[in-house]
């Protein structure tokens, strides 16, 4: 900043305090950048529909289908040339994904030489010598679109369609969704149902023993989890952890919790069997990881929504560190913390009961082994208990929450 | 008798929430009994201590005593947490001999009741076992044979305790009714006064709010509700550790004899991502982009469903004849109970049905989603604004007018966000439900586990993460986009 004295008063107030050069440096590449992401969504849009066009045509023809078919890079070289070319001289499907994202129009050149031409067309009047009134003509701002278009006479509302449709198909050929089977198995689910509706009330005592297993096993994990995730939560707040240590603690505290909460508790479940023996303690050990990342996220979100005022009130009268997280940030938190505990408990019950059908113990294991060997009696027996459980801790605990909030 | 009978919802709750509790705490009283049994004498791991059947009937009855006890002499968790006091009916606290007379109020008032059932039961009772034993020996009778009944054997045991309950309840419910409006015609009372109880001994039961207090107010470690709290919890973790066999031991000693399969869980091999694996017959690749297809197709079917399923499940749009709450109590159950039964046990049967596969996935996730997104839609239905529509429905609009500018605009970008709240979490349940047979990722996870190929594991592992953070994030983004 070689100029500071000279400054404009223009330059002055933005906050960033670069010089001219630097700014406008800025404003490119944060245009490029746009562009960019323009141009990626877009190829990746182009090359998803016709990959996914030619699977289905594919399939559809000749039964058996390959997505490519043509070279890959051919395809990524022309999805690149469209998206340029559709970038350019339209309003592309990736103009619209990036105004929706971020929230603003994007200004595009095409546009703009629309916009002068409808502006001049507007004003003639104005240019002979007839004054309108300022207000009643508002100038088009650079960023709006002059007129709005209706969807269906655009390009991207179109393919937004195309890409509909072919997404459909390739759903429907994918995943062989086929109705008529579900129809010609009628007499079966009849069979079924029809033993279904006879619970075997002889395993009566032993599906109780079990059901109060799956509770413990949610109550205990959620149990142990709250103090891990209390403290995991302020490692976790962008708002507490400041610094040179407590950024890289931050990333690392929500990086871990964010993966570990991707992998579905059954997942974590199959591990623990391997690592200790099936029965309850390992299914309880993947439902605790499983609540310590979900409740420390809960749990840190909530403590970066926290008003600052008490916290600078306490600190500004002398308070120490911990008068004042026990008497500003603890009653702030103390309601929404237990209300999430709540739910992640009755979502732990829930899961307790599947999380038996990979030897995590519980309901669950009863239920798969009768499963197995088609004892539908019994899977119904079980089924009772399930949704009795699940049922009554989930009115429960939203008749709670909803009192504590 | 001008006012209408109201149930006392929040008592009832309070009170069948401290029942419940003690006999919890019971439940853990008799499980340390046979435990400790077990651990002191030489007998099999299964061996239960033989108590006589009625104690467990007594434990039933003394635990309901106990609560109703605990409720009248201090503050039970059942009424803190529905938020009542027991007061003097001027704002004070009520005193110790004043609850000792309410409660015992409470238990004769209860026990004339029971009594006066008993003497009005006894006669029809009595006749119904002549007639029933004089048509079961002689083989006629109006009632049909068990078989007939879908129920089977369940139909006795069904039918005797109903008839029981019903019959209890509508002749107390009547004793109780006529012995309220003579209490009322004798002591008419203040706000907050129960029938004759509090009348009798001059209490009410009010908000703790409404409370003067006198003095500093007790620490929470010094209330009754407080104490329990703190027992509930020791007991619920010491018990919980028992039935889940709870030991670090075993998964210290454990963790060193799994070392090889953490070795080859974090070495992991992506040689089956683009290449076809010859023993499944298709790509890792394949695979996900089945598994995210699946959940789109199960929304996308989900979605159709649960949103006129929606309409029929909203308080306020349902008529207020019979029919219509007929229909939104049925709707409601459906999906209490699609919600309850997890796609994972869902995938099972339709496994059995239509065939182990991505259909069966897809049909699983599909009731799953009709039943989850229909309560979401249906609670936000619930909770519109009622201006519009009453504009529109005083300005002459006709129903379907209504629904398209009153109820729609104020529904659609809530039902989009749920929508994709469902989406993100159906990728998540797709990736695992291949597991029991739904198609997907979870088909390769399932035979490289059972092949012990830990490294290919490791590889499936990484790829749901990847893709169920992606995901989790892009919807995210988007819904906070939408609302």
């Amino acid at each position: 900043m070689t100029d500071g004295a000279r400054r404009s008063p223009r330059a002055q107030d933005t906050v960033s305090g670069l010089s001219r050069a630097a700014r406008t440096a800025v404003v490119w590449a944060k245009r490029f950048c746009r562009w960019l992401s323009i141009l990626v969504i877009d190829g990746v849009f182009l090359s998803y529909v016709f990959v996914m066009g030619s699977y289905v045509a594919t399939r559809v023809a000749s039964g058996a289908g390959s997505y490519l078919p043509i070279s890959g890079g051919l395809v990524v070289l022309l999805a690149i040339a469209a998206a340029v070319v559709w970038g350019a001289f339209g309003t592309s499907v990736g103009i619209k994904v990036v105004a929706f994202l971020t929230g603003k129009p994007v200004p595009s050149r095409a546009r703009g030489r629309r916009r002068r031409f409808v502006a001049a067309d507007a004003g003639d009047s104005t240019r002979i010598g007839r004054p309108v009134p300022e207000p009643s003509r508002p100038q088009p701002s650079k960023t709006q679109a002059p007129a709005k278009i209706p969807w269906y006479r655009t390009l991207w509302g179109w393919s937004i369609v195309l890409c509909l449709i072919v997404t459909l198909a390739a759903a429907t050929v994918i995943t062989s969704v086929d109705f008529s089977r579900l129809v010609r198995s009628f007499p079966d689910a009849a069979k079924i149902l029809r033993r279904l509706v006879r619970p075997d009330t002889t395993i009566f005592a032993e599906v109780v023993r079990l059901t109060i297993i799956t509770v413990f096993m949610g109550l205990m994990s959620t149990l142990l989890a709250i103090p891990v995730a209390v403290v995991l939560s302020f490692l976790g707040a962008r708002n507490l952890t400041r610094g040179p240590i407590g950024r890289p603690v931050y990333f690392v505290v929500r990086a871990l919790s964010s993966m570990v909460r991707s992998i579905e508790p059954i997942i974590w479940a199959i591990v623990f069997v391997i690592w200790v023996r099936p029965g309850p303690f390992p299914g309880m050990l993947a439902l605790f990881v499983c609540s310590i990342a979900d409740l420390a996220k809960l749990y840190s979100e909530q403590l970066e929504s926290i008003d600052p005022g008490p916290a600078e009130a306490i600190t500004a009268v002398g308070g120490r560190r911990l008068q004042v997280l026990v008497y500003s940030i603890v009653p702030q938190i103390i309601n929404p913390y237990l209300s999430f505990t709540l739910y992640r408990c009755d979502i732990n019950v829930r899961m307790g009961t599947v999380i038996g059908m990979v030897g995590g113990g519980g309901i669950g294991m009863l239920l798969m082994q009768y499963v197995r060997v088609n004892e539908w009696e019994e899977v119904s027996m079980c089924l009772a208990a399930i949704i009795a459980v699940v049922w009554s801790i989930d009115t429960l605990s939203a008749r709670l929450r909803a009192r504590l909030s | 008798m001008s006012r209408r009978f109201r149930l006392p919802k929040d008592r009832l709750a309070a009170l069948a929430a401290d029942w419940d509790l003690l006999i919890l705490l019971s439940y853990c009283v008799y499980y340390l009994v046979n435990y400790w049994y077990r651990a002191t004498h030489f007998v099999k791991p299964s061996y239960q201590v033989p108590f006589p059947g009625y104690a467990y009937g007594l434990t039933v009855a003394a635990t309901f005593f106990l609560a109703v006890l605990w409720e009248n002499l201090g503050t039970s968790i059942g009424w803190k947490g529905v938020g009542l006091v027991l007061s003097d009916g001027n704002g004070h606290p009520l005193g110790l001999a004043r609850r000792v007379g309410h409660v015992a109020t409470d238990f004769v008032s209860w026990a004339v009741t029971l009594l006066a059932a008993a003497l009005v039961l006894a006669p029809p009772a009595g006749l119904a076992t002549l007639f029933y034993g004089l048509a079961s020996r002689t083989g006629i009778g109006l009632l049909p044979s068990a078989p007939f009944w879908p129920l089977g054997p369940w139909y006795a045991v069904l039918g005797q305790t109903v008839g029981l309950v019903a019959a209890l309840s509508v002749v107390s419910a009547g004793c109780w009714w006529v012995a309220r409006a003579l209490c009322r015609w004798l002591w008419p009372g203040r706000k907050g006064q129960t029938p004759w109880v509090d009348r009798a001994v001059g209490s009410a039961v009010c908000r703790p709010a409404d409370l003067e207090s006198l003095g500093r107010p007790r620490r929470w470690w010094q209330t009754s509700w407080g104490l329990m709290t703190l027992l509930l919890v020791a007991v619920a973790v010491y018990v919980g550790a028992l039935t889940t066999q709870f030991s670090l031991g075993t998964l210290i000693r454990r963790a060193s004899s799994t070392g090889y399969f953490w070795r080859r869980l974090v070495s992991p091999d992506f040689q089956y991502f683009t290449a076809p694996d010859p023993d499944l017959g298709d790509t890792l690749l394949n695979g996900i982009i089945q598994t995210i297809f699946m959940s789109l197709m199960a929304t996308l079917l989900g979605v159709l469903l649960a949103f006129p399923l929606s309409f029929l499940g909203a308080r306020n749009m349902v008529t207020k004849s019979r029919w219509g709450w007929g229909v939104y109590t049925l709707v409601r159950a459906f999906f209490n109970v699609g919600r309850s039964i997890e796609p994972f046990v869902m995938a099972v049967f339709f496994g059995v049905l239509v065939g182990y596969g991505a259909f069966a996935g897809v049909l699983a996730l599909f009731v799953h989603t009709i039943a989850a997104l229909g309560k979401l839609y249906s609670e936000q239905i619930e909770s519109i604004d009622p201006g519009p529509v009453e504009a529109i429905t005083a300005s002459g609009g006709s129903r379907v007018q209504v629904l398209r500018f009153g109820v729609m605009p104020q529904i659609i970008p809530p039902f989009l966000a749920f929508t994709l709240y469902r989406w993100d979490i159906n990728v998540r349940m797709a990736t695992i439900i291949g597991i029991v047979g739904g198609g997907g990722i979870g088909r390769f996870f399932n035979y490289y586990k059972n092949e012990l190929l830990y490294e290919k594991v490791g590889a499936v592992i990484i790829i749901i993460t990847v893709v169920v953070w992606a995901m989790d994030y892009i919807s995210g983004r988007v819904r906070e986009r939408i609302t």
